[in-house]
C-alpha cells in the first residue's frame, strides 16, 4: 500500500513545452513498432505500391511487344507513391487527433503533466516517421529496383532517386500535417477526411483553370499535368526542374499547419 | 483556516459554455489530508470544476489554485503532483492493464525500470488485477477498467487524488475496497472527489460541498452537515387515549425549550417529532414528563439525519 514516498525513482525532469514528449513519443513508437501495425502498413503499401509498379512494368513489356507505348513508369509512381499515399495519409492520420478526442484517450493524457504542444509534436513526429518508412522509403527503395531490373529506364543515380523520393516525402508530410491541424479544429472524423480531399481534387481541378497554381501546388511534387514533369520525376532522372517554387511553398506550409495545429490545440477544451 | 493549509482554493470560479452557464462563481476550500465529497444531481457542475481544476477546460471568470499554483498558468506544474480518475475512464484500447500502468508512471518517473515495475505491480494488486495484468484492455468490463483507472490514478502516489465517481460500475465488493483505498490513502494525500453514491460519502468523507445547477449551495464537515440547522429533533410514539394525548401536546408546547410539535398516526400509535433548542433539556425532561401523565411511550429517541435526507433538503430548499 501507499506509503507515500517516492524517493526511489528518478523524476522526469523535463521543462516548459517540452513536458512529457519522451514519454509521449515512447507511447506513439510503441503503438506503431511493438505491435504488429508497421507490418501491416508495410505489407499494404508494398500492395498498393509495388505490386502496382510491377504490373505496370509487365503492361508496359507487353504492349513495347505488340509495337504501342506503355504507361510512362514514373508518371505511374507519381500516382501510386503520390495520390494513393495522399488518400492513404488522410485515413491513417484522422485517427491521431480526433480519434484521440472522440475516444477520451486526448484528454486522459492531457490530465497528466504533459503539453499541449508536446502532444502533438509527439504525434506528428512518430506518425510521419512510420508513415514516411512504410508507404515512401521501403516502397521506393522497392520501386528503384523494380526500375533498375525490369525496365528500360536502367539503374537510375542512387542520389537522384533519393532526391526525387525526398520529393514523395514532402508531398505526404503536407498531407499529413494538413490532416494534423485539421484534427484540431475539426470533432469529427469526416470532416477531417473530407477537407484534406476536396483540397486535393481543388488543386488538381484548379490547376487546369488557373495554370499558375501547378507553382504553388504540393501536387506538382510527385504528379504533373500535361506536359510539365514532376519534381520527384525529374530529381530521378536527372533532368532540370520545372520550378522549385512547389518545394518551398510545400515546405512552408507544412510548418504552416503545424503551428496552427499547435496554436488551436493549446486552446481546445476536453 | 489558514490558506496554507488549503490543497484547493478557488474564488468565483465560473465557466460557460456558449450561453450555458456551467459554473457559477464556484468558491471552494478543500483542506489537506482531508476526503472531499462534492456532492451534486447531474448536470450540477461537478465534473465541468474537475476539469477546470485539471486544466483541461479554462475559466470563464474567477479562478484558483492547488497547492497554491495558478490552476490556468500552472496547469502541468499542478498535475504533476495529482492523480485523476475520469469519470468515464478510456485508454489505449492495445495496451494491457501494465502497459497502461507503465506508461502513466512514465510521465512522472524516468527511471529506474525496476522501481517503476515494482510500483506497477503494487497498484495492480492494490485493485485487484494483478491476475488480468497482461491482458489487452479492450476486453475489460467496465468494473475493472474503473479499477485500473483508480491504479493510475495513485500510481504516482500523488498529493491530491481526484476521482470523478470512483464507485461507478463496480459492484458491492468492488465499492467496499475503493472506500477502503480512499481511507488508507488519507493519511497520504488529499482526496477530492465526486459521487451519487451518499452511503459512501457518509461513511469516509470528513469535508462535503453541494452544487446544484453551477451553484454552490452549502460546503460543510460532514457532521456539521448531518447535524442539521442546530435545532435538535426527538422523535416521540405514544400510546394512549387520545384526549390526554391532546393535553399533553399543548403542555408541552408550552415548555421554553420547545420550538414545534409535529404529530402523525399511525394505527393507534400517535408520533410526534418535537423540535428543540435544548436537546440536553428535551433528553432529561420530556421523557419524564409524558411517563408522569399517564402515557405510554413506546419509542423515544432523537431523530437521527442521513446524508440523503440532508442533501435532498438541501437541493430542493435551492430550487424553490
Amino acid at each position: 500500500m501507499s506509503t507515500g514516498s517516492n524517493a526511489q525513482f528518478q523524476v522526469v525532469n523535463e521543462r516548459g513545452w517540452r513536458r512529457g514528449t519522451n514519454n509521449l513519443l515512447q507511447g506513439e513508437f510503441s503503438s506503431w513498432f511493438k505491435s504488429s501495425r508497421w507490418w501491416k502498413h508495410l505489407l499494404m503499401w508494398f500492395g498498393i505500391i509495388n505490386v502496382m509498379m510491377v504490373i505496370m512494368v509487365i503492361a508496359t513489356k507487353k504492349a513495347a511487344e505488340e509495337g504501342s507505348e506503355g504507361p510512362p513508369m514514373l508518371l505511374m509512381y507519381g500516382i501510386f507513391g503520390g495520390m494513393c499515399v495522399a488518400f492513404g495519409v488522410m485515413v491513417i492520420m484522422q485517427r491521431v487527433i480526433v480519434g484521440e478526442k472522440r475516444a477520451g484517450t486526448a484528454a486522459w493524457v492531457l490530465s497528466k503533466p504533459v503539453t499541449r504542444t508536446a502532444f502533438v509534436l509527439s504525434r506528428l513526429a512518430v506518425n510521419s516517421l512510420a508513415i514516411v518508412l512504410t508507404s515512401v522509403v521501403v516502397p521506393g527503395l522497392l520501386v528503384y529496383v523494380t526500375f533498375g531490373a525490369l525496365t528500360g529506364i536502367g539503374w537510375l543515380s542512387p542520389l537522384g532517386f533519393i532526391a526525387g523520393l525526398m520529393m514523395i516525402v514532402l508531398h505526404t508530410l503536407f498531407w499529413l500535417t494538413l490532416v494534423l491541424m485539421v484534427g484540431t479544429i475539426f470533432e469529427s472524423t469526416a470532416g477531417v477526411i473530407a477537407v484534406p480531399m476536396a483540397l486535393y481534387f481543388g488543386l488538381w481541378f484548379g490547376s487546369g483553370i488557373i495554370p499558375g497554381l501547378v507553382y504553388i501546388s504540393p501536387l506538382l511534387l510527385t504528379f504533373a499535368p500535361d506536359q510539365m514533369q514532376s519534381l520527384a520525376a525529374s530529381l530521378m532522372l536527372g533532368q532540370p526542374v520545372y520550378s522549385w517554387l512547389p518545394l518551398i511553398a510545400t515546405a512552408g506550409y507544412c510548418v504552416i499547419f503545424v503551428a496552427v495545429a499547435i496554436w488551436r490545440f493549446n486552446r481546445q477544451e476536453f | 483556516m489558514n490558506a496554507t493549509d488549503l490543497v484547493i482554493y478557488t474564488q468565483g470560479l465560473s465557466k460557460s459554455f456558449g450561453d450555458v452557464k456551467a459554473l457559477k462563481n464556484l468558491d471552494l476550500q478543500v483542506p489537506q489530508k482531508s476526503i472531499f465529497a462534492f456532492l451534486g444531481p447531474n448536470g450540477s457542475g461537478k465534473t465541468t470544476t474537475i476539469k477546470l481544476l485539471l486544466g483541461l477546460i479554462r475559466p470563464t471568470s474567477g479562478g484558483g489554485t492547488i497547492f497554491g499554483r495558478d490552476i490556468v498558468r500552472d496547469s502541468v506544474d499542478i498535475r504533476a503532483n495529482v492523480g485523476y480518475l475520469p469519470q468515464d475512464a478510456h485508454f489505449y484500447e492495445h495496451m494491457s492493464a501494465r502497459q497502461v500502468l507503465d506508461y502513466t508512471a512514465k510521465f512522472f518517473f524516468k527511471g529506474p525500470q525496476s522501481a517503476i515495475d515494482k510500483r506497477v505491480d503494487e497498484m495492480l494488486d492494490l485493485v485487484g488485477l494483478s491476475d488480468r495484468a497482461d491482458r489487452p484492455i479492450k476486453g475489460f468490463s467496465g468494473g475493472e477498467r474503473q479499477r485500473l483507472g483508480i491504479a493510475q490514478a495513485e500510481v504516482n502516489y500523488p498529493d491530491l487524488l481526484i476521482l470523478d465517481e470512483p464507485a461507478a460500475s463496480l459492484d458491492p465488493q468492488g465499492r467496499r475496497d475503493v472506500l477502503e483505498v480512499m481511507s488508507r490513502i488519507r493519511k497520504y494525500a488529499t482526496i477530492f472527489y465526486c459521487t451519487h453514491i451518499l452511503d459512501d460519502v457518509q461513511r469516509v468523507s470528513d469535508q462535503v460541498a453541494i452544487l446544484n445547477k453551477g451553484e454552490l449551495i452549502t460546503q460543510a464537515p460532514i457532521a456539521e452537515l448531518l447535524a442539521g440547522t442546530g435545532e435538535t429533533v426527538y422523535t416521540v410514539t405514544l400510546r394512549g387515549d387520545d384526549a390526554n394525548i391532546t393535553s399533553a401536546t399543548a403542555q408541552v408546547n408550552e415548555l421554553a425549550w420547545v420550538s414545534r410539535i409535529v404529530a402523525s398516526r399511525r394505527g393507534d400509535q400517535t408520533i410526534w417529532e418535537v423540535t428543540t433548542t435544548d436537546g440536553a433539556a428535551a433528553a432529561d425532561e420530556l421523557l419524564s414528563l409524558l411517563v408522569s401523565r399517564g402515557l405510554k411511550v413506546a419509542d423515544f429517541g432523537r431523530k437521527e439525519y442521513d446524508l440523503e435526507d440532508v442533501f435532498l433538503g438541501i437541493v430542493e430548499k435551492s430550487q424553490k
